[in-house]
Order: C-alpha cells, then structure tokens, then sequence
C-alpha cells in the first residue's frame, strides 16, 4: 500500500520548536510566512527583519538570514538592508506594540517612502511580551494590566486602525488585513502574504499584512475561546479586507 | 588632485567616500547639516545612496540594517541628535556592527545652542548607550586629519566590528582649511561572513542579533566584548606630543582646543615657562602612556576643555595622584581664547614654590 | 573696491568668500558714502557670518542688519525686516550679503518686488578651489541655479579664488582663467579679482594688468593671528 503524504514539513522554518503558548496564533502565522516564501523558492534570496515582543525569537524560526531589530525600528532596519540589496526579499515581522506604539512613525515613514519591503503585522490586541498591558490596538473596554477597569476612551483614546491609515499613504502599494480565527481565514491569510511578497518581488511598493492573532495567556482564555474572541471582538473593530491593492487599482 | 579648499564637514563627507562609504542614512542638525546636504548631493555620482530618515532614530536603525547587509555605512549628527542614536549605538555594539557615526558636537545640555561644544566627551566615551561597551572614538584637529582618521574609522569599524565615532565640534564642522585627498588608495577590504545578505544557497541561514536570553551565554559575550576592547586598547591608541620632553606643565586638549591651547603653550614658552602638550586624538581608548611616562617628573597637569570638565578626570585616573591636574574650561559655545589659557598656564607656574 | 550702484548683492556658491568680500566692500564704500548698510542675509551657515563681525561695522560706523543680540547665534533662519527702512532710504548704499548656492539665494527671492525697479547689482563670488564649481558647467550651473532662485540675473563675477593661508599665485591666476571663461560663456562681466593681503608683493604683476583689489580676512579662526 503506497501512503499519499498529506502533510509536511515547510523547508521555510528551522526544527527549532517555537516558545510561543498554546493556542497562540503566533506559530501559524510563521508557517503561512515560510511555507510562501518556500513556494516562491525565494527563501535563500530572503533576509528578515525580527522585531521586539513575543516574536522576538523569530530569527531561530525562519530558515533565511535575519537580522534582530531594536523596538519598533523594523522597518527602518529592513529599509537600511533593502536599499543595500535591492534585489532580496525583505521583511520585517512584528506584533502591534512594536509596530503600532514605538514604532509607528518608523512603519508610517517605510510607507510613505514606497519602502519596497513586506511587513508581517500581528494584531493581538495586547503587549504579550512584558506581560498583558493596554497596546494600541486593545479594544474599547478591553482589561489588561494596565487597564485594569478597561480601555476608557477618555483616557486612552481609541484603538488606532494601522491598515485604515497607512493605506492613505501613495508610497502603500498593497495593505490587507486578514484573521487566524479559523481555517477558511487561514487559508486566506496565507494568500494575502503571498501577494504581499508577489507585491514586493515585482517592485510595487510597501506591502503589509495585517494579521489579526490570538494571546490566550494574556486573555486569560484557552484557544478555542481566544479564537472565538477574534472573531466576535476584534473582527467587528477591524473589518477584514483588502484595503489596497496598486496592482489591480483597489486605492 | 591637489588642494581644496573645504568646509569640515564637507571633508569628512568626502573623506567617507574615499574610504569606500556609499551609504549614508541622515537627518539634518545644525551645525552638522552640510555634511547631509554634501552627501545628498556626491553619493549618487559615485552610484551610493543617500536616504534622508525620518528622524536620528530611524537613520541609525538604517544604518543598522544596511551594516547587517555589510557595506560600510555612516550617519551623523550633533548632540541632541546623538543623543537620540545611542539606543541604536547601544544595539550596533551588542550585535558587533560596523559603522561610523559623526558627531560634530553643539552646546548643551537638553537643546543649548548650536555653538562648538566638546561637552559630549563622556557621553561617547563611557559607552552612552545602555550595557558595558565602549567605541572607539576619534578627534581630528584639524581638516587635512578628518581625511586619515575618517578613513582609519572605517577600518577600525570593519576590523573589530564596532561602531567607530567621529567626533568635532561645529566649529570644526563649520571652518574651512585647505585639504588634499590622495587618489586611488586602497581600499581595505574586511571579509564579513557574518553579514545577512540572503544565503543565496551558500551555507546555512545567518543571524544578527544583541539578544542572549541565557544568562551565562550573555556573560561570556560580555566579557568575549571586553576582550575585543582589550585589544582595541592595545592597538588603537592615537595622540600627538608637542614639547613634553622636558616641560614642567603638561596642557592636555583635544580636537580644535588643542590648536588654540598650542598657541598658549608657544606663548609660554616664549615667557620662559617649560610647558608642552599632550592632544588625545583616540579619546577612547584613551592614550595612557604619555601620562604614565610624565607624571613623575612633572609639575602639573592642565586640561582645557569647551565643557565643564570631562576628560580632565580621564586624565586624573591616569595620573593617579602623581601630579597636580587642574582644569580650564568654557562652555556654552564660548570658545576659550588663547590669552585665557596662557594666564592659566603662568598662573600655574607662578603659583608654585621652588 | 567699489559698488556699481544702490544695491550690491553678493552671491555665492557655498563657502566662496562672499562674507570677506561683502565686509570689505561695506567698508570702503563707507569711506565714499555717509550712509552704509550691510543686510546678512546668510541663512545657511550657522557661523562665520557677517553679523559676527558686528564690531567692526560698529567701529566704521557701518550700519549692520541682521537678527540681534541673542538671535544672532540662534538655529533659526530668519531676516530682519530693517531692509525695507534701507531701500527706501535713497540716502543709503546697501551691501547684502547672501546665504551660498541656490539655498542661500532663495532668501532674496522674498525681495523681487521690492528692488527689481532699482537695478540691484547681482555679483557672483567665484573660488575655483572649491568642490563644484572649480569647473566651468559646475560654476555656470551653480549661476543658474541662484538666479532661478534669486529670480535676479548675475549682472558681475568675482574671482576669490584661495585656499586660505596656503594660496599662491597660482591660485588667482587659475581662478581668473575659469573666471574669464565662464564671464564669456553666460555674457556676464568679469568685475576683478579679490587678493588676500598677505599675497599683495607676489600679486604685482597680476595686479599690474588685471583689476584687483587686496581684501582683509575678518573670519579668523580662534588660533589664527
């Protein structure tokens, strides 16, 4: 009997295991990466650009050359290797305090340059790394520590839409934001990093992903929960989508 | 190509050029700025780039990348901006990049003025940055100096893997000296396997990073770090001596101080007082042995300074309680004048007993 | 030296001498005129401007305008708003002293209205010594340039061409060469030749056939004599 294979291993991750938590969306979302830049055979062309958070140790995981960023500064590091190695494919992976809070005005300024570069953005909604405190992106009411009686508008102001605002910029070339929630949306994650990546290799421009993730520990919910969480919660303050596409006139 | 007349920093923008720099990532700052605008202008015609960053932080995160990538690169900028590129110093040093970083010094603290300045001596001396590390750090005197020590910036940087300061201050960025610059050097080149390029199939994937989660694994950086400096301080000590000889007084200055602080030692001299100079052209590692060699035999120590009083303790810990060292200084942005000085000296000299 | 009219105004690729040469003229029109104005209109350099030599026009009754007391040092471009007093004072002759290249230039664009009906001389310092424009296209593009931005025509040109202490006359003669050639080129008069003092025994023979005038340096750096 001759066994089909059904599954395998991506040659885009290293054999480390991940430290991320069950549950935690963080490992597919480095699968969908790697298994695209497999697919693409652009792997050994391919330098990333690790960011500080919970991904921080994502330079052990992806099985190209990467470079480790200081917080919030990706995309300028990856503009700094981009515009030496023009012809690599680079990109930054980063979470929503890294990308969103500190560096902020370094994504928004990648953008606005056409920065020719792929931004990997997981949207979880909190600060995992250092331990559950308010990001920009947690939602109206939402507690964490440092919101203990929830994000109050009067206080913290409203969660800050990354994909919404950097796709008003000219030099954003294609801004998608897609969900890990369950697999049809899984399915199309992956797809939008690939015309992330596709965007980049034709030299169309700043592309971003933006990818809404789960933090169970944090959320103090267990992974079926967190899921669930993503999609009741944070879908409606975060419609999915593409918010545009140079390539097909989507502006 | 013989002389030309230059701006210094114009020099120090062509001089990286010469040195094979064709990358430079900036953000203006008075008095620095024509070194941006210069850069701006030369790097395409000799097929470089030039990026104007979003802020000093960007820029020196750029640079961080574009080492990574391993070309030789370089940003600079003034004080209040230096000060906003030490977190990235801090992460140049930690992941063993090489870059050359100017700082053409302004009055501080906070936003002072943009008048010459040497009052960030500590700051790039002592590390500035978080974490146990030092750069090494160059101070030209002069416009026809910035063109060797830029190149050797470059060099050290690529050798040790380190970051490299240059430092001045706005009068030396902003004063113009006749410069030659000498075609066709070579060009040393550093093998950099450790650079992230993309594998393009040659050995397995490569890594840059400051980050050493496990504690012993994170000491024995350090201290394979503080070897490095070791041998830095071995090899990488630069300084000038004018009539130490036989000088009762010794001046200690640096950068354009010291050629104001010449023209005192001269006028000394002339009234018959024994006094020479000692000019730190590598303020870290600091040159400890024209101090060790003197400071039993002489009188005195001064060190004159645009600040508040900064390597005058650099040169009291070499000293070690041998000798006297006193301290002139001016700060603000007031230049001290070659009179002041001089009073100094003999003030110094009248005041001790035989 | 001498002024061909009510306004002077000295231009410059960056670093050229335009100060020296504004000071000195400032000077000896002084010694023609009873009233003198000097406008530094340098917003490109934060140092080693005419302002910073305010002693001297104090001592020559030279009236100086640019940002006072504190304001003289500051990071800020800005321009007194004394000229207009000035132009419209036809007692007065007025020295302006302008930033380098088309960036220092672009301050007197603001002034277009206010002079174009009172022929300002428009004067180009050339030192050929310097990194883009010790060729002709550099030269010309740079005249180009600051009269795009000047929204002026260059009606003379300055041969300034050292390299500080070390010049020789090898120097000026090659400065004068470029000069005259780039004064043919654009159809622009070739005015005369600026000497440091120092040079004037070995610049006999050049003086003797060409115009040329012995300038003082203000600008000295804190070590020089």
């Amino acid at each position: 009997m001759t066994m089909k294979i059904v599954f395998q291993k991506t040659s885009g991750l290293t054999d480390k295991p991940t430290h991320y938590c069950p549950g935690c969306t963080h490992g597919v979302i480095h699968r969908l990466v790697a298994e695209v830049l497999e697919e693409m055979g652009v792997l050994e062309d391919t330098v990333g650009v690790a960011s500080v958070g919970c991904s921080v140790l994502s330079y052990e995981y992806f099985n190209c050359d990467m470079t480790q960023a200081a917080h919030g500064r990706a995309p300028a590091v990856a503009t700094g290797v981009k515009r030496v190695l023009p012809d690599r494919m680079v990109f930054t992976y980063q979470g929503d305090g890294d990308l969103a809070s500190i560096g902020i005005s370094e994504v928004i300024h990648a953008a606005a340059r056409g920065e020719n570069i792929t931004v990997i953005f997981v949207n979880n909604a909190i600060y995992g790394m250092t331990g559950g405190q308010m990001a920009p992106t947690s939602l109206i009411g939402q507690k964490t520590a440092t919101t203990p009686y929830g994000r109050d508008v009067s206080v913290h102001g409203s969660p800050i839409k990354v994909c919404e605002m950097i796709s008003v910029l000219d030099g954003a070339a294609y801004i998608e934001r897609v969900s890990t929630h369950d697999v049809p949306h899984i399915q199309k994650a992956k797809k939008a990093i690939r015309r992330a990546f596709e965007t980049q290799k034709r030299g169309g421009g700043f592309s971003m992903v933006e990818i809404l993730s789960t933090c169970p520990t944090n959320w103090g919910l267990d992974p079926a929960e967190s899921l669930e969480w993503v999609r009741d919660n944070m879908v409606p303050v975060y419609p999915l989508g593409v918010y545009k596409n140079k390539a097909t006139g989507n502006l | 190509m013989g002389k030309v007349l230059m701006k210094g920093n114009e020099v120090i923008a062509e001089s990286a050029v010469h040195a094979g720099c064709k990358y430079f990532f900036g953000y203006p700052i008075t008095p620095q700025s024509e070194l941006v605008a210069y850069m701006a202008r030369r790097l395409p015609e000799v097929g470089g780039l030039f990026l104007q960053a979003e802020s000093e932080v960007a820029a020196i995160n750029m640079v961080y990348g574009a080492a990574s990538a391993g070309v030789r690169v370089m940003t600079s900028s003034s004080s209040p901006g230096f000060s906003l590129k030490q977190e990235g110093i801090s992460y140049l040093a930690g992941a063993q990049l090489p870059a050359v970083i100017v700082n053409i010094a302004r009055g501080g603290p906070g936003l002072g003025n943009i008048q010459p300045a040497q009052s960030d001596y500590f700051q790039v001396t002592k590390g500035g940055g978080h974490g146990d590390y030092h750069t090494p750090v160059l101070a030209p005197a002069s416009l026809q100096e910035i063109v060797d020590l830029t190149k050797d910036a470059f060099d050290i940087a690529d050798r040790y893997r380190t970051p490299v300061i240059l430092l001045g201050d706005g009068m030396l960025g902003q004063m113009m000296e006749p410069v030659e610059f000498t075609e066709g050097t070579e060009i040393r080149k550093f093998a950099k396997p450790w650079a992230t390029t993309g594998t393009l199939g040659d050995g397995p994937p490569r890594t840059i990073t400051s980050l050493e989660l496990d504690a012993e694994s994170l000491e024995k950086r350090n201290w394979d770090l503080q070897q490095k400096f070791a041998v830095m301080k071995a090899n990488e000590i630069r300084y000038e001596t004018y009539l130490t000889e036989d000088a009762d007084y010794i001046m200690v200055a640096f950068g354009t101080v010291a050629r104001i602080t010449m023209n005192a030692v001269n006028k000394a001299r002339e009234a018959g007082v024994k006094v020479g100079l000692i000019r730190p052209i590598s303020l870290w590692p600091f040159p400890e042995k024209p101090f060790l060699e003197t400071r039993d035999r002489v009188k005195g120590y001064i060190s004159v300074e645009m600040s508040a009083g900064q390597m005058v303790e650099d040169v009291r810990l070499v000293v070690e309680g041998h000798a006297q060292v006193d301290f002139f200084g001016r700060t603000g942005g007031i230049v001290p004048t070659q009179d002041e000085i001089f009073e100094k000296i003999m003030m110094a000299a009248g005041g001790v007993t035989v | 030296m001498k002024a061909n009219g009510k306004i002077t105004i000295l231009s410059g690729h960056f670093g050229s001498g335009k100060t020296e040469i504004a000071i000195n003229l400032a000077l000896s029109e002084r010694t023609k005129h009873d009233k003198v104005a000097i406008n530094d209109l340098d917003i490109i350099n934060p140092y080693y401007r005419s302002r910073d030599a305010a002693s001297v026009f104090r001592e020559h009754d030279v009236e100086l305008i640019a940002p006072q007391n504190r304001l003289a040092s500051a990071d800020l471009p800005i321009v007194s708003g004394e000229i207009y007093r000035v132009l419209h004072d036809s007692r007065y002759r007025l020295i302006v002293d302008a930033g380098g290249d088309k960036d220092g230039a672009t301050a007197l664009g603001q002034y277009y209205h206010e002079w174009k009906d009172m022929q300002p001389e428009l004067w180009f310092v050339l030192n050929a010594n310097r990194p883009f424009v010790s060729t002709l296209e550099g030269a010309a593009y740079t005249i180009g340039k600051i009269e795009n931005a000047s929204r002026l025509k260059v009606t003379g040109i300055i041969n300034n061409t050292n390299i500080g202490l070390e010049t020789t006359m090898e120097d000026v003669w090659r400065g004068h060469e470029l000069s005259s050639l780039l004064a043919e080129k654009l159809n622009i008069a070739f005015l005369f030749t600026t000497i440091a003092n120092h040079l004037q025994k070995d610049a006999c023979n050049f003086a003797y056939r060409y115009e040329a005038f012995f300038i003082k340096r203000y600008m000295k750096l804190p070590w020089e004599g």
